[in-house]
């Protein structure tokens, strides 16, 4: 029991790898904006997966190594996942029973929230300009979750995480 | 049932913890000393993702390298070695002008110009934060890499350094809104400082009076105040001036020369005391890059053959430059000064 244990760990922190390894990976630069959200993508699937083991402590640690990998100051994204992680812990039992075009839809939102949510913060600390074609950015994250979602499942049943 | 001690806390106070974390970090990041030194250590820890998130274009770069056709890999080198010919015969000049150069300034007992040691960077990833201008680059403090570095390209400064892992470090571009460098009007030594405005292709002066005397198309170049870029690296190009009546500030906006969008290779500079630290540490392995260099196939057998008569002229100048530098460093500083392109090396000569 213990070795299965230590795989579903690993398991795991290799999907994460897998996601801030996405996040860096080389992107048009004209097309900065049309990126997809792999990290936030992924975050959702397990906290809604296993919303006792992954919420709000998985999303802080995911999002101050997200600060570091992509060098914004320290706690900016760890701040806005986590706050979006305790609204999708807590409501997780409404959020899965939705189909999965419901769920792309919130999705959508939900991305463009947190991306909305990292421009407050960074104005906060010092100007910036909000970018709007962040939007699509989110559309497309929401338009690879049912994709996404069957997929990790498909790890999760392979990790006996379901 | 439920335990009353249950072991995971209930998510408002995970919450409560998490959020406050957060805007500690925040508030905290990059003020203190050991917040820098505690960045630097994860840095390092996350250091293997750039490398991973690389291997696609390392392993495409390899393929496309290998499938290159010979006609034109032939026709690429007849083109460098004439390119390296040109540059080599340029550079007979600029040994002779910088030894004058030393001269006259100790004539005028000015201080005298260092000459500076560079090393090739390659680029890692460029994909960070949209609110930032950052680079990632694959040296770190084991190349001796040290925070506020400058680092240049082969057209202009690029940035500087602002955090250090062990193998690799990032690199604050020009370019960036909490970035200014301290600059001048190479036309008339007209002082200014230029400050990033968050978008690549612009930079603002900062402060400049109506009256002074700037215009389109001035070369500014670092002045060397400040003591963190060697003076008389190129920057900018001053693209536009309004002189607005209602206001006392002209705003002026500049160019960056750097193409700071298509970075592919930077050079990280050290100026001389930071040599002689780098040297006192491993004077050996200086030697043994240098000779590695010279082995690397990568840079033709051409480049080999210049680099090893230049190695021969500099120790004939030898007697003439002692102040300038250690000889076994020469051979390297000349062979990086290749990168220079023709405007920048008109500029130095007019210096």
């Amino acid at each position: 029991m213990n070795g299965r244990f230590l795989l579903q760990v690993i398991g795991l922190v290799a999907v994460f790898v897998v996601a801030l390894v996405l996040e860096i990976a080389p992107w048009p630069s004209g097309f900065q904006s049309f990126k997809p959200s792999w990290l936030i993508l992924i975050l959702t699937y397990w906290i809604l997966a296993l919303p006792t083991t992954v919420n709000v402590g998985t999303a802080f640690v995911l999002g101050i190594i997200w600060d570091l990998v992509i060098g914004s100051i320290l706690g900016v994204h760890g701040l806005v996942l986590s706050v979006f992680a305790y609204f999708v812990a807590r409501y997780h039992q409404i959020l899965s029973n939705l189909s999965l075009w419901q769920q792309s839809l919130l999705m959508m939102i939900a991305v463009f929230v947190i991306r909305f949510g990292i421009f407050l913060v960074e104005m906060f600390i010092h100007s910036a300009v909000f970018d709007w074609k962040d939007i699509f950015g989110a559309l497309i994250t929401g338009a690879l979750w049912p994709w996404g979602f069957l997929l990790l499942r498909k790890v999760g049943r392979r990790l006996g995480l379901n | 049932m439920k335990p009353i001690f249950s072991k995971t806390s209930p998510l408002g106070l995970r919450l409560f913890l998490a959020v406050t974390a957060s805007i500690m970090l925040i508030l905290t990041d990059g003020q203190t000393n050991t917040m820098i030194k505690v960045r630097s250590f994860m840095e390092t820890a996350v250091g293997g993702l750039y490398y991973l998130a690389n291997t696609p274009r390392t392993v495409l770069d390899n393929v496309s390298e290998n499938l290159v056709d010979t006609g034109k890999l032939q026709i690429e080198n007849k083109v460098l070695k004439e390119q390296l010919r040109e540059k080599n015969a340029d550079l007979l000049l600029l040994d002779q002008l910088k030894v004058e150069n030393q001269r006259l300034r100790l004539l005028l007992n000015s201080p005298l110009r260092t000459d500076e040691y560079k090393k090739i960077g390659e680029i890692l990833t460029a994909e960070t934060d949209r609110y930032r201008q950052q680079v990632v680059i694959n040296q770190g403090r084991q190349e001796g890499a040290y925070v506020g570095q400058p680092v240049i390209d082969e057209k202009g400064v690029v940035g500087q350094i602002i955090s250090v892992g062990e193998k690799s470090s990032r690199v604050l571009l020009i370019s960036d809104v909490t970035h200014s460098i301290p600059v001048q009007v190479l036309r008339n030594d007209v002082r200014v400082i230029a400050s990033g405005s968050g978008r690549s292709d612009e930079l603002t002066l900062d402060n400049v009076p109506r009256s002074v005397d700037i215009a389109k198309g001035d070369l500014l170049v670092t002045s060397g105040l400040g003591g963190r870029f060697p003076e008389g690296y190129p920057v900018a190009v001053v693209e536009n001036v309004s002189r607005d009546g209602s206001n006392y500030f002209a705003t002026v906006t500049a160019k960056p020369l750097a193409s700071l969008e298509r970075l592919r290779y930077v050079l990280l500079v050290w100026s001389h005391e930071e040599i002689h630290k780098y040297q006192a540490s491993s004077p050996e392995d200086v030697r043994n890059t240098v000779q590695q260099r010279l082995a690397n196939k990568e840079r033709g057998v051409d480049t080999k053959k210049a680099l090893v008569t230049e190695g021969n002229e500099n120790s004939k100048e030898n007697g003439e430059k002692d102040d300038i530098a250690i000889p076994e460093n020469l051979p390297e500083m000349n062979s990086n000064d290749h990168q220079v392109s023709p405007e920048i090396q008109e500029h130095r000569e007019e210096d």
